[in-house]
């Protein structure tokens, strides 16, 4: 490599690593002292479920108080943040919020909250939705390279399942396109589902979505 | 021996740029011979720049005292090559041993001579860089502070040698190109493809406007991470015609061992700090 190339690898390392808008740090990284990591896959995750609902449905961007599509960094109150609304084109009863990073609290123990990274809650659902208001949830776990799916995570999910009350997430009128496998509640990765844990999920109404990522095809276990 | 004598007023060139001329006094003898090979290094203001090569062609030593045994040297070197284009001491930070403080190599060159190693030397001259050592070195100490703690964790695990300092720099870049390629350039390509989704799916208003913000931040706009500003940094830079990185995995992935330099510096810490 020449000094040149050395010099441009530098600035590349350098502005590829921050956020150009606020300087933060970029990327997944794991916190040690820091308080805030990106979440980038969550977000990609939600995008590839609405460009896949955007066949049956019509997607509104709510945005947030100041007018913008400002999603939350890490899991935050619906109130102050954008989420979207969409309607089926035809069913006209097919209609809910997609929401991201939200804290739901519990009805019966409203200092709890468990924020799934997506949920689909009911069209009317207020600005500090409990679990009478969520219908299906996502979580989105990113892992290096033949990185797995740890069944504490499979745990997790099915507490969030439970707490939420989702477990008929799989039976909602919700009209995926080629994405239809993921009706249900799901634990979405880039990385390997663990496969002796299919019956487990299917008990617990949880579906594991390996290789879901940049280079599909992904893979439903449960 | 090889040797950096640094410019000052104690080193004159004369008109013709052919010879130049060091002198000191000192009671240490100058263990320098006739023949040895020589690096100029210039300090001012803006830069440090190698400047010319040559040999040493005469010494000349006269006793200044007696009582004070200290003798007075007057070193010849016989120029070789002005070089052309400045040779900034930071594209070699990392092909030195004794160079441990990275941002500020010139504390690292206060005496008016110094030894050098025929491998640092050659990697001047010759631009024979130790590439392994200095890609390693340039990416992680441009790295934001959490990434260079999170890529020692990473290190501490994978190769906890590396941490008690017995490092193996060929694996250690290899786990350095690992983890960048999980930790920023595969989210960076994930942040490419939410570009494009959300263009597809709605306005190109809407789409200056998506980011991500902190319950916990003001809303401010130096707090917020805007999607559209990171696309563009990201097309620019992981590009396929013009990736810096590309020619880093290549090296990092080959066998290119670097043997010259591994003697030189064997034990050496890996070349970064945590500031």
């Amino acid at each position: 490599m020449t000094p040149k190339e050395i010099a441009d690898l530098k600035t590349a390392t350098i502005k590829l690593t921050r956020w150009d808008s606020s300087k933060k740090a970029f990327g997944h990284y794991k916190v040690i002292e820091a308080k805030r990591t990106d979440r980038i896959y969550e977000f990609w995750c939600l995008m590839k479920i609405l460009q896949d609902l955007r066949i049956n449905y019509d997607i509104e961007l709510i945005p947030n108080s100041v007018g913008n599509g400002i999603f939350p960094q890490s899991s935050a109150k619906k109130k102050g943040y954008a989420y979207f609304k969409i309607k089926h084109k035809t069913i006209h009863d097919s209609k809910f919020q997609i929401c991201y990073g939200t804290k739901i609290k519990l009805s019966g123990a409203p200092k709890t909250t468990h924020a799934p990274d997506i949920s689909v809650q009911i069209w009317d659902s207020t600005e500090d939705p409990d679990e009478n208001m969520v219908q299906l949830i996502m979580d989105a776990k990113y892992k290096e390279k033949d990185g797995t799916i740890p069944v504490s995570q499979i745990h997790e999910i099915m507490q969030r399942i439970t707490a939420l009350n989702t477990k008929n997430a799989d039976k909602i009128n919700l009209h995926f396109d080629k994405l239809k496998p993921l009706l249900g509640n799901c634990l979405l990765t880039n990385g390997k589902g663990l496969k002796d844990q299919k019956e487990y999920c299917v008990l617990f109404q949880v579906k594991q979505v390996e290789h879901f990522g940049i280079s599909m095809p992904f893979n439903v276990i449960g | 021996m090889k040797w950096i004598f640094k410019a000052g007023d104690h080193l004159v060139f004369d008109n013709s740029k052919e010879k130049a001329f060091l002198s000191f006094a000192q009671k240490m003898r100058f263990s320098g011979e006739i023949g040895e090979d020589v690096l100029i290094l210039e300090f001012n203001e803006l830069y440090s720049v190698f400047t010319a090569y040559g040999k040493i062609s005469n010494i000349e030593i006269d006793s200044l005292d007696e009582s004070l045994e200290k003798q007075a040297y007057l070193i010849t070197i016989q120029i070789f090559e002005v070089f052309k284009e400045a040779k900034q001491l930071d594209s070699y930070i990392y092909s030195f041993r004794r160079i441990t403080h990275y941002s500020k190599p010139r504390r690292h060159f206060n005496r008016k001579y110094s030894r050098m190693y025929k491998a640092e030397f050659d990697a001047v001259v010759q631009d024979k860089i130790y590439i392994k050592r200095t890609i390693f070195g340039t990416i992680v100490n441009s790295l934001p502070i959490e990434h260079r703690k999170a890529f020692v964790q990473y290190l501490a695990t994978e190769n906890p040698e590396a941490i008690i300092g017995k490092p193996d720099l060929d694996r250690s870049l290899d786990l350095l190109m690992k983890y960048l390629d999980y930790a920023v350039i595969q989210p960076s390509k994930l942040l490419q493809e939410c570009g494009n989704l959300i263009n597809e799916l709605f306005d190109a208003n809407t789409y200056t406007q998506i980011g991500f913000q902190e319950e916990s931040d003001t809303p401010d706009s130096t707090k917020i991470q805007m999607l559209a500003a990171q696309v563009s940094i990201i097309d620019k830079y992981l590009n396929v015609e013009s990736n810096p990185f590309q020619a880093a995995f290549d090296i990092a992935s080959s066998n290119n061992d670097d043997n010259r330099f591994k003697s030189v510096f064997k034990n050496r810490p890996l070349p970064f700090d945590l500031k």
